[in-house]
């Protein structure tokens, strides 16, 4: 184990960056499977936006953070239930609105700068205070518990929704669920990884699992382990080099990506199923 | 219609009703199986699920699931992705997500589409079998000659009758009444007055 982690800003930071490594695939393999690839983006941006206000009332980030990113998320996908499209420009609409208020808001602040959002943009090593990484693991707790407790509906539901909604599961609730999931997984990863690129590590990893696995447990599994890895990897190379943690994590997931989907292409030349005219 | 006795559309009159505890739907379109991989053992298993929280039930739902992957001697495909699967194969998994709660009310669209004809005798067998065991069946299809001995009571919809209803009784259709007999009906007069006219 490298010396740094004798300090404890490193062992928050370390923990920290494992959480969001195990969490993030998880949540994201369900986004992914009914294409919400972008709601954890979504998120992030307008969790910027409770950052920018607790910057400015000198609050704690976390709760205004969870507080909007919920919100956010719970009303895109409102929107999103009775239009697609209109649940597309309502994404886009939260993009720009949760960006521009954290700017504005945090500009707003005695300081007058936004600098102070800098870090929770791209990720620091050194913001994570003791009582941000209790509240990190009972978030996490939570997302755990939920995938645990209510994640095959969620599944079902993004399957086929009538066939859901026919054996009584609450297709609405699920998806109100995965979005406040995707909500808090983006604040776990606002200290390490940073708003803008934590739901790059929601994401990747399920694409490099998905290369090369069968099934929706297995990709689930191999893409924890994945962002499990590209997080530890990252804080540690941004412990040396001079470069926040979020850019350092999002890069490794990416060639992690390349490298598996480079691996999987002889596989998938072999498992492609012949021409359809056998249908039985 | 059968998306309008489920409730997932209104229905334009009257009162729908169900005594039923247990519904199972095969809807007629095959599930998109792009992005994540699922397996059809997973895919089999969420047909168990009733919106309750999941703990606990997992040795249960392995032993039903394998069983009716049997049942319908799909068993070769347990850890095949949906993605590697053919439309046939398909329509085999969702007839299998479908039965695996054992429902005591099971509405099939179209279930017959794109099933080869051992697929489809094998298909209707087990539909028998559900029968036999006081399982209620509303079908959908458009061949109606393969189900005649499954069918009790088969309502052919036109446009253009009385109350959309053309027919409700037993199959086979009385011929009078069988659009398909019309035409053959047709073609034969067509044919003798041809050749009465070359006799002539």
């Amino acid at each position: 184990m490298p010396a740094i982690f004798e300090f404890e800003f490193a062992q928050r930071a370390l923990i920290a960056s494992l959480l969001i490594g195990l969490i993030a695939p998880l949540v994201g393999t369900y986004l992914v499977q009914r294409r919400l690839a972008l709601l954890g983006d979504g998120a992030g941006h307008v969790a910027l936006t409770g950052v920018g206000l607790a910057i400015l009332f000198g609050w704690a980030p976390i709760p205004l953070a969870l507080l909007t990113a919920t919100l956010g998320t719970v009303l895109i996908e409102l929107i999103r239930d009775r239009s697609r499209s209109a649940g597309d420009l309502a994404l886009a609409l939260v993009f720009y609105g949760g960006l521009a208020g954290g700017v504005f808001f945090a500009s707003l602040s005695p300081g007058g700068t936004s600098a102070a959002l800098n870090s929770y943009l791209f990720g620091s090593l050194t913001t994570s205070s003791r009582s941000d990484l209790y509240a990190l693991l009972a978030i996490g707790l939570i997302i755990f518990t939920t995938i645990l407790l209510w994640g095959q509906n969620i599944f079902a539901a993004g399957i086929d929704g009538d066939i859901a909604k026919v054996q009584g599961i609450p297709v609405k609730i699920s998806a109100m669920i995965l979005a406040v999931l995707s909500a808090l997984t983006v604040v776990i990863g606002m200290r390490v990884v940073g708003l803008l690129l934590v739901s790059a590590i929601m994401i990747i990893p399920v694409a490099a699992a998905q290369q090369i696995t069968r099934s929706f447990k297995s990709t689930m599994i191999l893409s924890s382990i994945l962002g499990l890895t590209a997080s530890l990897a990252g804080l540690l190379v941004s412990f040396f080099v001079d470069i926040p943690p979020g850019p350092t994590i999002v890069m490794i997931a990416l060639a992690l990506f390349a490298f598996m989907a480079l691996a999987a292409t002889p596989f998938k030349r072999k498992a492609k199923p012949s021409a359809p005219a056998h249908n039985h | 219609m059968l998306r309008a006795l489920l409730g997932l559309i209104p229905s334009v009159h009257g009162n729908i009703s169900l005594n039923a505890t247990k519904i199972a739907y095969v809807p007629q379109r095959l599930p998109a199986v792009s992005g994540i991989p699922i397996s059809v053992s997973e895919s089999v298993a969420t047909g168990l699920l009733d919106g309750s929280l999941n703990l606990f039930r997992k040795n249960r739902s392995k032993q039903r699931v394998s069983q009716v992957l049997s049942t319908l001697e799909i068993s070769s495909l347990t850890k095949k992705s949906l993605s590697q699967l053919s439309g046939g194969q398909l329509r085999k998994v969702m007839i299998a997500k479908a039965l695996v709660s054992n429902p005591d009310l099971l509405l099939l669209d179209e279930p017959t589409s794109g099933l080869d004809q051992a697929s489809q005798s094998q298909l209707i067998k087990t539909l028998k079998e559900l029968k036999n065991n006081k399982v209620t069946i509303v079908l959908v299809t458009h061949e109606l000659g393969i189900f005649t001995d499954l069918v009790d009571k088969a309502i052919v919809l036109d446009r253009n009758a009385k109350n959309n209803v053309s027919y409700m009784g037993k199959l086979p259709i009385p011929i009078s009444l069988d659009p398909e007999s019309h035409h053959s009906e047709e073609l034969k007069s067509k044919v003798d007055e041809s050749v009465l006219g070359l006799n002539s």
